[in-house]
């Protein structure tokens, strides 16, 4: 289980991310949602130490990870909304370092990277420089590696981001599947359609605050709204979309 | 810190003192023909120089012995200067880059392990530089030096006693048993145009002794042999009260000779302790002696004429 306590992370005074409490459970899949520049990857850099919380407290398994950072990263999985990789490496050298630098087992991680690679549909390119890759096959080597561990704790920021169909029908349902196997996933998407689908429990963010944390079925209920679009909208979204739109087709059309 | 954390580490910031990410997506295999290259560049300027070592057997002892010392001291420059540029280049390199935190950060490695890491991949690049750039004259410099008839030595540097007082009259005896050497196969060897002259002067008694050379009426340019005279010279003026050292040099000499400055004056205590701010030596002098005759013009710049005329009268012709 992974709990934020009053979690509040400043830069230079300007609050980025504001007393953020909720709580992810093992076997459900938590979306974590809000519009550009709410404090979404803000948290999601606090909760895998990248950065350290100005305030508050991140729990794992009842523990602070920061008691013991070492054993906290052994047991997660990150996906960076960025695919930052060493591009010069090829897609298996890079997962056969990340594997080393986990401490695994060298056939078992051998044998497992393979099957990630053959999975993903990757195993062709597997010798080629990532610097050649694409996005989605970019996005593929950063899941992989994030998986390779089998890790309790799954964190996903826009995990979809240049996938194509196919595959991001497998991540959808690899995601459940990982669920369903009692691991913690947070999921962090502005796609709402993908994120309704997946999502039992969503956590939204607003101005760096938590405006809503509960399950989907009764945010529906409470606020008397069908979709999760429509609930963000107004919980969220404080523009009028439509005239925007219209604004700016008229703007190029002038 | 596990072994295997920072061998992997290590690996990867050995291979990427540059960024491989400038290198074509086309270019496999490019961090080790990368560095392949670098090193071969390296090595092939090693051969470079160590390849007058090949031919040092028929040079004189004096070129056995300069020879080797001008190569030491030019790859001590170039290795400084290789290393200098390396640690330009490597600068960058030495410390995370925001890469390197988003691809190892959420990994379970210690801080500790990545600092040694990128101090080892560092250290270790620049060794193998040095190597590359030195190992081959290293070898082959002792080699041609030991294999030289007779082997070329030079003699380890001891504290040696101060020499006794010596008496004036015996001088010319030492200086014949001393110079035997450099006479026949040193420096004043024959062909080597080299000479040396050494005038005593005791009570008025003076002895002047030729060797190589040059002759007892050659004439040497003195440099900066003459301060210790004109020093000693200024000093008994003084002594009998003849002048002082804070009088203007100006007013020793002829009248009108110079023209009163406007700021300060130049003192014989300047210019016995180098402080006058004149050139060392006057723009219209050519060396050789040619136009010595032109008079220098009144300026503040050139404020001792009288000086000047000395020394063109002196004549510059040198003869070694």
């Amino acid at each position: 289980m992974l709990e934020l306590r009053g979690v509040t992370k400043r830069f230079l005074g300007i609050t980025a991310v504001d007393n953020v409490t909720f709580t992810a459970r093992a076997g459900e899949i938590t979306g974590y949602l809000g519009p550009n520049g709410s404090g979404k990857s803000t948290t999601l850099k606090m909760i895998t130490a990248l950065i350290e919380a100005s305030d508050g407290a991140i729990l794992f398994d009842g523990q602070p990870i920061q008691r013991d950072l070492i054993a906290y990263k052994q047991r997660m999985g990150y996906v960076p909304e960025e695919p930052h990789l060493y591009a010069h490496l090829s897609g298996l050298e890079y997962l056969v370092m990340v594997g080393q630098l986990r401490n695994l087992p060298a056939r078992p991680a051998a044998g497992r990277i393979d099957g990630l690679l053959r999975l993903f549909g990757l195993y062709s390119d597997r010798h080629s420089p990532i610097s050649a890759y694409s996005k989605g096959m970019r996005q593929k080597i950063l899941l992989s590696a994030a998986m390779l561990h089998n890790p309790d704790l799954i964190l996903l920021d826009e995990p979809f981001s240049g996938l194509d169909v196919s595959t991001g029908l497998v991540l959808r349902s690899l995601i459940q599947e990982l669920a369903a196997r009692g691991k913690v996933v947070l999921f962090s998407s502005h796609d709402l359609e993908i994120v309704e689908r997946v999502c039992s429990h969503v956590v939204i963010l607003h101005r760096a605050k938590i405006v809503a944390d509960d399950s989907i079925e009764h945010l529906r209920t409470l606020m008397a709204l069908p979709t999760l679009e429509e609930i963000f909208s107004q919980l969220a979204v404080e523009q009028d979309t439509a005239a925007i739109s219209r604004e700016i087709a008229d703007l190029i059309q002038a | 810190m596990t072994k295997l954390q920072f061998r992997v580490l290590y690996r990867e910031f050995l291979f990427r003192m540059v960024d491989l990410e400038l290198l074509s997506a086309h270019a496999l295999g490019d961090s080790n023909k990368l560095l392949g290259r670098f090193a071969s560049l390296l090595i092939f300027f090693s051969l470079l120089l160590s390849a007058p070592a090949l031919g040092f057997g028929g040079r004189s002892q004096a070129g056995q012995v300069f020879l080797p010392f001008a190569f030491e001291h030019f790859l001590i420059s170039t290795t400084m200067v290789v290393v200098g540029l390396f640690a330009v280049l490597s600068w960058d390199s030495t410390f995370p880059d925001r890469r390197d935190v988003l691809v190892l950060a959420p990994l379970p490695v210690r801080p500790c392990t990545f600092f040694i890491a990128k101090v080892a991949a560092v250290a270790t690049a620049l060794g193998m530089t040095i190597l590359a750039l030195n190992g081959l004259p290293g070898l082959v410099w002792p080699a041609a030096l030991g294999s030289a008839s007779p082997p070329v030595t030079v003699p380890a540097l001891t504290w040696d006693k101060a020499l006794p007082p010596a008496r004036a009259e015996d001088l010319k005896a030492i200086m014949d048993r001393d110079l035997v050497h450099p006479l026949t196969i040193g420096a004043m060897a024959p062909g080597t145009h080299a000479g040396l002259v050494i005038g005593v002067s005791k009570h008025g008694a003076r002895s002047i002794l030729a060797y190589g050379t040059a002759m007892e009426d050659s004439i040497f340019e003195l440099g900066s042999i003459s301060k210790t005279f004109t020093g000693l010279l200024l000093a008994r003026a003084i002594e009998q009260g003849r002048v002082k050292l804070e009088e203007p040099v100006r007013e020793l000499l002829p009248p009108d000779t110079v023209r009163r400055p406007q700021d300060e004056e130049i003192t014989l205590l300047d210019l016995v302790t180098h402080h006058s701010g004149l050139p060392g030596v006057p723009s219209n002098i050519n060396i050789d002696g040619s136009q010595s005759r032109r008079r220098l013009p009144r300026s503040r710049s050139l404020r001792l004429p009288a000086a000047s005329r000395r020394r063109e009268a002196a004549g510059h012709a040198f003869r070694l």
